[in-house]
């Protein structure tokens, strides 16, 4: 029972934290501008980039690293919505997500130019991990996990109690409306743009502390990212937390050794449950576990 | 003269390839407005097909079938048209982004298969010594002819079909086709068919389970 906590439980919502931030950008970007945006895993990557340079270039801890992560996202954000999405607001979503893999494309070439293909990870000395009652966890893995927390405390802030953030959910329940009586779209669009950056920003920086970083780590968990935000009912931003968090915890327990020592599922085979997920979600409750749009 | 013949015949057959692959793109998107992102899982199984079916017997995988290509490329069409039946059933129901990514998600699928089911693909090693059609004509010239293969492929009405746009008559066939029978007949054959070239003409790491 402990083994299956210390290696699969903590695990596991150490990845639906990750999955649930990006997945919450997603959602976002999703919610306000109606298109599935395919440089997020990118973005998410450049900002777990950023932030190595930051933190072996100056010296400091990653986590101080993360607000030169988000200084990164958000203009990366920003001009690659000017430059390309701005002009595109009015086309098909079809449209759009073409776009957004070209701008995808273009992120990961700019990674590669400037940190090259191999893998690295974060500067992180070895210690030894905390032990409650036989329960064990890395330090890192707390505070992943309480990093998200926090980050979704604030979002739900920014959501419910300000003028701004009850501005983008009126212009996710129905843009035209929102125009009319008088809500500054574009203001909200870039407001949403630098939420969402942060977020994937943060999402990187762990990732990267979890795992390790390589041009297409952000592109690995892309896919899980819009299987949790399709899972949680997309457009709805707690939902899509949830969902990240579910998602994140059958990919980890569905290798789990339950019959007779052999796992339910090889774990060669781990990223294919988040496929799995999305498209059974498609097909049998296509506006998700929150009702989002469809 | 001979390096330039084989390098531009080598070129002109990728290029083909390319746009064998394009057309059967255009077909799906361009004519049914279905967005599929997972092309390349339709043509990770006709390659594998298509490979297993004719390569060289060997301890890292299934094979030494030595059935030859003018019998295994329409196998590997059959077997990507296979894979296309559920995907079929699904793509009747959604809408065109969630169909692009749960496109992708089967493509990825078919991916980590071919990555992992060692026995089958040979892993990550791939298949190797692939027969291409035509070899017995030397260098230069076998190249040549698998190119000659390759556009008259491109060339044949199935595909000549898949790029004619502008004819209201045949597209409105091809949309109708689509959503009558459960929608995959004959507008996946051109996609079947490319998806059978590579696996011949291309380096090893086309039929490996790398992208």
């Amino acid at each position: 029972m402990l083994g299956f906590v210390n290696f699969y439980l903590i695990p596991g919502l150490v990845l639906g934290a990750i999955y649930a931030l990006s997945a919450t950008g997603l959602s976002l970007v999703y919610g306000v501008m109606r298109f599935a945006h395919f440089a997020h895993g990118d973005l998410m990557a450049l900002g777990a980039y950023v932030a190595l340079a930051a933190s072996t270039g100056l010296g400091i801890s990653v986590w101080a690293s993360i607000p030169f992560a988000a200084a990164a996202t958000i203009p990366a954000a920003l001009v690659a919505d000017a430059l390309f999405y701005a002009r595109l607001r009015r086309s098909l979503p079809a449209v759009l997500l073409i776009s957004s893999f070209g701008v995808a494309l273009m992120l990961r070439a700019l990674i590669y130019l400037f940190f090259g293909p191999t893998p690295v990870t974060f500067p992180r000395p070895i210690v030894p991990p905390l032990v409650f009652a036989g329960i064990r966890i890395q330090s890192r893995h707390v505070w992943i996990i309480l990093g998200a927390t926090l980050c979704a405390l604030i979002l739900h802030v920014i959501l419910s109690r300000t003028r701004a953030g009850r501005a983008m959910r009126a212009m996710s329940d129905d843009p035209d409306l929102a125009r009319i009586t008088g809500v500054a779209t574009e203001a909200v669009i870039r407001l949403t743009w630098m939420i969402a950056a942060v977020l994937v920003a943060v999402a990187g920086v762990f990732l990267g502390l979890d795992t390790q970083l390589q041009p297409v780590m952000g592109f690995n968990v892309l896919l899980a990212s819009f299987a949790a935000a399709i899972l949680g009912g997309i457009g709805r931003p707690w939902g899509a937390a949830l969902g990240g968090l579910i998602l994140g915890l059958v990919e980890e327990c569905a290798t789990y050794p339950l019959l007779d020592g052999a796992p339910v599922l090889q774990p060669t085979y781990k990223s294919a449950v988040a496929f799995v997920v999305l498209i059974a979600t498609l097909l049998l409750r296509p506006q998700g576990l929150f009702r989002g749009m469809i | 003269m001979e390096q330039a013949l084989l390098y531009a015949a080598t070129l002109g057959t990728l290029a083909g390839i390319y746009a064998v692959l394009a057309l059967g793109l255009n077909l799906q998107w361009g004519l049914t407005g279905l967005m599929n992102f997972g092309g390349l899982g339709f043509v990770a199984v006709g390659a594998y097909t298509a490979a297993l079916l004719t390569a060289a017997p060997s301890p890292t995988h299934v094979g030494g079938f030595g059935v030859p290509w003018w019998l295994a490329w329409p196998a590997a069409a059959a077997t990507a048209a296979l894979l296309a039946l559920p995907i079929g059933a699904i793509a009747l129901r959604l809408r065109t982004d969630y169909l692009a990514i749960a496109t992708i998600g089967i493509a990825e699928i078919v991916r980590l298969i071919a990555r992992n089911e060692d026995w089958l693909t040979g892993g990550p090693l791939g298949v190797t010594a692939i027969p291409r059609p035509l070899e017995s004509l030397g260098t230069p010239m076998g190249q040549v002819a698998f190119l000659l293969l390759v556009g008259g492929i491109l060339a044949h009405p199935v595909c000549g079909r898949a790029g004619d746009r502008e004819e209201p008559v045949r597209a409105g066939a091809a949309r109708g086709a689509r959503r009558r029978g459960g929608g995959q007949g004959g507008g996946q054959e051109p996609r079947a068919t490319c998806a059978c070239t590579p696996s011949c003409s291309a380096p090893r790491s086309w039929v490996s389970g790398g992208r």
